[in-house]
């Protein structure tokens, strides 16, 4: 099993479409997939799906409720959200810092039950930038996979994330550049990052029209699907 | 007369030089003894100063991967430590969070270490306050602090 951890240094760069797409696309691809929203200060999966849940990846990581309890089907893959109410969002707000390493042996424990149960990827959302959280949601995966947008780049920001975090994490990181528009900038984030671009996904205005709806599902032949297909595919041939 | 006969003095002087030879024997006896109970002291002194001296040898390794200001926050075990450890102990920290508790055996399993390697980087864990150890028969089970 692999578990793609997917992050950014800055909010709003498409990590859930992101997410969400990768999801289904691997399962297209006949892989028995999982993804996790480890958000807990922004949770939007839940409004993007337009789904329900009785159980929340809130109370698999601080509570120890088993991880099938949280799993919702979709689209042939299964999902366990993050507790959007604000209630919640202050109780795991208000956790002490120690709280966190219980909470990411949970998740490893969870991860542990779905390897067993025979998944091949786990694909964690994670919140963005610097946080226990984070830290968390990235020591407990194989792959990262960096989104940036190509219109909004914090270099410096993202070099020292990566240093601080993923470096001494020792984590295998892929820079995947979204909303592109011009496709000079590449080879400049990958000299200045020294990281690969793993995909470059296309700008698309059509996107937030389908909130509610798996995009690359719903448009197969749309440049940004076809974007995150062969994405898909990349990641599957990396073993 | 007498002289190839004992006399008074004679007796009181055999008497009184077995008397001394029994003397000299308790003393060499008492002597044996003392010298026992030197030799276990000694001993006991340098079984001592033994885990002094491993006890400072930790001390030393801790100084040398941790700042003074870490060693403060080390009481307090959450995600940062991840970042502050060396890549070896950080390896055996991540498999002893996936268990409630585990043996040494248990975590070389996963790690594919050795099981006395693992039992070496478990114990520093406990002695850097990051893990805590019980014993319960012949096996000793670790813990997340």
């Amino acid at each position: 099993m692999k578990t793609l951890a997917i992050h950014s240094y800055k909010g709003g760069t498409g990590k859930t479409f992101l997410a969400i797409n990768l999801a289904a696309q691997l399962v297209e691809l006949g892989k028995e997939t999982v993804l996790l929203e480890l958000d807990f200060d922004a949770p939007s999966l839940k409004t993007t799906l337009g789904i329900e849940a009785e159980k929340w990846t809130n109370d698999v990581l601080i509570r120890g409720v088993n991880i099938e309890e949280a799993l919702v089907s979709i689209n042939n893959f299964k999902v366990a959200l993050s507790n959007p109410s604000i209630e919640e969002i202050n109780k795991v707000a208000s956790l002490r810092k120690t709280e966190y390493m219980r909470v990411l042996g949970r998740l490893l424990r969870a991860l542990k039950k779905l390897e067993r149960e025979g998944i091949d990827y786990v694909i964690i959302d994670t919140s963005p930038g610097v946080s226990l959280m984070t830290i968390n949601s990235i020591a407990a995966s194989d792959v990262v996979l960096l989104v940036m947008r190509e219109d909004d780049i914090d270099i410096s920001g993202t070099k020292n994330m990566i240093e601080g975090i993923y470096d001494v994490l020792g984590k295998e990181v892929y820079i995947v550049l979204n909303r592109v528009l011009r496709k000079e900038n590449k080879e400049k984030i990958e000299r200045e990052l020294n990281i690969e671009v793993i995909s470059e996904i296309r700008c698309s205005c059509d996107v937030p029209l389908w909130k509610g709806k798996i995009f690359s599902i719903e448009n197969r032949d749309h440049p940004v699907s076809v974007g995150i297909r062969e994405l898909s595919e990349k990641l599957i041939s990396l073993g | 007369m007498g002289e190839d006969h004992l006399g008074v003095n004679d007796v009181r002087d055999e008497y009184n030089l077995r008397k001394l030879i029994e003397l000299n024997n308790r003393i060499v006896n008492l002597l044996v003894d003392i010298h026992k109970k030197v030799e276990e002291i000694s001993e006991l002194v340098e079984a001592e100063f033994k885990t002094l001296n491993m006890q400072m040898e930790t001390i030393n390794e801790i100084k040398e991967l941790f700042s003074k200001d870490e060693m403060n926050t080390l009481k307090e075990l959450d995600p940062t430590v991840l970042l502050s450890l060396p890549d070896y102990l950080r390896k055996t920290l991540m498999e002893l969070s996936k268990h409630e508790e585990a043996t040494a055996e248990t975590v070389s399993r996963n790690t594919g270490r050795s099981r006395a390697i693992e039992s070496l980087y478990l114990n520093q864990l406990c002695r850097m306050g990051l893990a805590r150890k019980k014993r319960v028969g012949k096996r000793v089970y670790f813990s997340l602090r």
